[in-house]
């Protein structure tokens, strides 16, 4: 389970267990405040994991922050996020790939544009991607009005 | 996660992703109605092909679709039912989903999200509608259990048997986060 919001604190557990959520993208641009929860999401990122054991039911939440809008994350927010045990990044942008690839960070590729007709057909996609190792999925728009 | 790690397509089977609530203007922005693909879906669900996998080397890699179909009378989760029918790993669900009248409540947003995460995993269970058990009893207690309700239903402790579904629907208090199936 994916899970994109914002305010998680809160309502990360119930997420969690009563959701079983299990996995969070969080947008970048909430990192990137002054004030709130989001200046502390090291220790949000760290409740999450350690809260739920290994091999517990629900398991920890993964946790992915969405860098599409806020290209200056890499610099400023994720290599200490990283460590803190953020699991990956959501990114559109291919040279961001390798940004997150040196930070140890799964991403997921967001296709902002895609022909639908081709199905599940990505490889043109993929293909002109200086690396594909670390990416752990492929986001596709919604399907258009037919 | 990664495929290099031996990670397989179902490992994110179950995902749906709920986008962006975010407490800026994009959390309830107003949803983009292209949900006409999705129009009539549920009598088509069985008759959908299956997209073929992705070619190699991305065979194993999770392939996600957002949605911004809004919840509300079952579109969301013939939405996603449909989505799942062609192939695709997870469903990103765009802030579209979220019902327009929801409150920015996280608490409210928090029910939800978990309500619709719950109904939207337990979709496939609805293809078994028509199972029936052959385990033998001593008692049937099916029969009992029906001639139960009828009772009940009888007696007027439920209300009145049959009454329109607008008054269900007056029930509804979407100010306070109430919404009717997704």
């Amino acid at each position: 389970m994916i899970l994109l919001t914002a305010d998680l604190p809160n309502c990360s557990k119930d997420l969690r267990e009563r959701g079983k959520c299990k996995y969070i993208i969080v947008p970048g641009e909430v990192v990137l405040r002054e004030t709130g929860w989001e200046v502390d999401f090291a220790s949000f990122i760290k409740e999450q994991t350690e809260s739920a054991p290994p091999g517990s039911v629900p398991a920890a939440t993964a946790i992915f922050l969405d860098a599409m809008e806020n290209p200056k994350l890499f610099e400023e927010k994720i290599p200490d996020l990283s460590k803190a045990g953020l699991t990956g990044v959501v990114v559109s942008d291919p040279s961001q790939i390798p940004l997150a690839t040196s930070l140890d960070l799964a991403v997921l590729y967001k296709l902002p544009d895609f022909d639908h007709s081709k199905g599940l057909d990505i490889s043109s996609d993929l293909d002109s991607l200086p690396s594909t190792d670390s990416v752990a999925g492929v986001i596709l728009p919604p399907h258009e009005e037919r | 996660m990664r495929p290099s790690e031996g990670s397989e397509r179902s490992e994110l089977s179950d995902a749906a992703i709920c986008d962006k609530l975010n407490p800026t203007s994009r959390r309830f922005a107003p949803p983009v109605l292209r949900h006409s693909f999705f129009e009539g879906a549920e009598d088509e669900l069985d008759n959908i092909k299956l997209y073929p996998k992705p070619p190699e080397p991305y065979t194993s890699l999770p392939v996600l679709v957002e949605t911004d179909v809004p919840a509300g009378d079952g579109k969301l989760q013939v939405a996603t039912r449909k989505l799942a029918s062609l192939g695709y790993s997870s469903v990103v669900m765009l802030p579209s989903c979220a019902p327009p009248g929801l409150p920015p409540k996280l608490t409210d947003l928090t029910n939800f999200w978990i309500a619709a995460l719950s109904t939207l995993n337990s979709a496939r269970s609805t293809k078994f509608g028509g199972f029936r058990s052959k385990v033998s009893l001593e008692k049937d207690v099916p029969l009992e259990w029906q001639n139960y309700q009828k009772d009940v239903m009888s007696s007027g402790a439920l209300g009145k048997v049959g009454a329109s579904s607008t008054d269900d629907a007056d029930a509804i208090n979407t100010a306070t986060g109430d919404y009717k199936g997704f």
